[in-house]
């Protein structure tokens, strides 16, 4: 009788553990799975402002290949990410590729003073009211996502890119087809 | 023993167990509560904290998400809508609770499981009697039913699985730096420099190299003084890189190797086989942060790239220190005139 409640009892534990370790496979699962909901959907289209001179801007699928960079002036990976990206603009057959810089959770001020380091030549918008950040599920910067002519978002970095990083994501967009799917709807 | 009255009443306990926990998921569900931003916010994970709810956190972008909720809420969403609306930008990372459906429905379903088994083998050490009958079956039908209330509430939610990552190609550009500024400076002194400086506070090149000789004569103060002007001047792209690197590595002597790190790793960004920051990175990664898999990381970057006889022994000698756990966690200015 003993024998037979001890067989439950291992039996019970080894259940127990076993649904444990499920748990912490499938919360594993999640937590990789936490970047890149937006790979093969449209990309959020937003009216935002030039990050110094307030013009108003729609950030939009321009029908050529657009890549939107996150930065914040407090960034200091995004010191060196931005004057490659300066760099790459300058380089790059604009009718062909953009380049955005969006600021994050940032004042003018500090963008200026930003800017005034790394250069202008990419444009730089301001997210005022963080719901860029929001829309595009940024958890940090800097942070990457390139769109396809089409407005379609087809690769993100978290992180500084690299020049090679940039220039493959790009390559690759220019030769991938169009492929459809569901819109992002905003309230 | 097994009379119609105890059948009675296990019947009753399981339809009250049902039709109770029925109540409480319900609730959970669609936020009863007074304030549905609140229990929102609550349930919403801040995705630039540490594991803080959107409620609990004070930084900006959950304050942000915040308005935007109450802007939804006021809109007529429902608490659903809402949750899909940033799993949709976020994935289930956003959800601070696990969903009740797919592979995480395990997580909801094992505490259940584990409280009912755990009763009954309590209960069944207890001598044999109507009551003991009663409830252990009971504690089955309470386990059972609020399974299937869990299956049945996750049925309707969307499993959030997001898509992988695309795979990051290696980062390899060919080339190599230069310092940039053009000039022989070897035959003035560090005073000349100075005064040179003083005069002409932009000229950044000149500055660098002072930074370098403090650096080679164990000045770390004169150093982090002319690295912490040299990152906020005009510059080439060549130049700041340069100031980077070198504000990096005099920022991780300073004692700050985590900030002084992130320097070095921009000036990577900037000039991904720029040998001097790599090195330097190396040495903060082990000698400033104890960190010997990012060391050995950047060490392994740096062979790869064919260095010469002499450079590969430095960097053996620090992948041995590495190795045998010497030096760990000690920053120290030698490494600055050895960079490979």
């Amino acid at each position: 009788m003993r024998r037979g409640r001890l067989l439950v009892a291992l039996l019970c534990g080894a259940a127990v553990m076993l649904l444990a370790l499920a748990g912490f496979v499938a919360l594993g699962r999640r937590d990789q799975s936490a970047a890149s909901r937006l790979i093969g959907k449209p990309m959020p289209t937003l009216v935002m402002t030039d990050a110094e001179s307030g013009e108003s801007f729609a950030l939009a699928a321009p029908g050529r290949i657009l890549v939107v960079n996150f930065w914040a002036p407090w960034c200091v990976p995004c010191l060196g990410e931005h004057r490659m990206l300066n760099a790459a603009a300058a380089t790059l057959d604009s009718d062909h590729v953009a380049l955005v810089g969006i600021a994050y959770q940032s004042d003018q001020a500090a963008i200026s003073t930003f800017l005034n380091k790394v250069g202008r030549t990419v444009r730089s918008l301001q997210d005022v009211d963080g719901r860029a950040s929001i829309e595009f599920g940024v958890t940090g910067v800097p942070e990457t996502f390139v769109v396809d002519q089409y407005g379609i978002v087809r690769g993100q970095i978290s992180g500084p890119i690299s020049q090679s990083q940039l220039l493959d994501l790009i390559a690759a967009v220019t030769n991938t087809p169009a492929t459809g799917s569901s819109a992002n709807v905003a309230p | 023993m097994n009379g119609p009255r105890s059948v009675g009443r296990t019947l009753l306990t399981t339809v009250l167990a049902a039709i109770v926990l029925f109540g409480i998921g319900l609730g959970i569900r669609h936020g009863g509560g007074t304030d549905r931003v609140r229990d929102i916010t609550t349930r919403l994970r801040c995705p630039v904290c540490q594991g803080e709810s959107v409620a609990d956190s004070p930084s900006k972008n959950a304050q942000e998400i915040a308005v935007l909720v109450r802007q939804q809420v006021d809109a007529g969403w429902t608490t659903p809508q809402i949750e899909q609306y940033f799993v949709d930008r976020y994935g289930s990372f956003i959800l601070l609770d696990p969903p009740r459906s797919g592979s995480t429905l395990w997580l909801w379903i094992a505490p259940v499981v584990a409280v009912t088994v755990g009763l009954i083998a309590v209960i069944s050490r207890l001598g044999r009697s109507r009551r003991r009958t009663w409830t252990m079956s009971s504690a089955a039908a309470l386990g059972l039913s609020s399974m299937v209330l869990l299956v049945i509430l996750g049925a309707g939610e969307r499993t959030g699985r997001a898509g992988d990552m695309p795979a990051a190609p290696p980062v390899t550009i060919p080339g190599a730096t230069s310092d940039g500024s053009g000039r022989d400076l070897s035959t003035v002194t560090e005073t000349e420099m100075e005064a040179v400086i003083a005069k002409n506070p932009n000229v950044i090149g000149m500055r660098l190299a002072l930074v370098e000789r403090y650096l080679n004569a164990g000045d770390i103060d004169a150093a982090y003084h002319h690295t912490s002007v040299a990152i906020d001047l005009p510059a080439s792209d060549q130049e700041y890189e340069h100031a980077l690197r070198l504000h990096g590595w005099t920022t991780a002597l300073k004692g700050a190797p985590a900030s002084g790190a992130e320097y070095l790793r921009a000036a990577l960004t900037l000039s991904p086989d720029d040998r001097d920051a790599r090195w330097f990175l190396a040495n903060v990664e082990w000698h400033g942060l104890g960190n010997a898999a990012g060391a050995k990381e950047q060490l392994a970057t740096l062979t790869a790239a064919s260095v010469g006889a002499d450079q590969q022994r430095k960097i053996d000698a620090l992948v041995a220190d590495i190795t045998s756990g010497t030096g760990g966690g000690i920053m120290t200015a030698t490494p600055a005139a050895s960079a490979p």
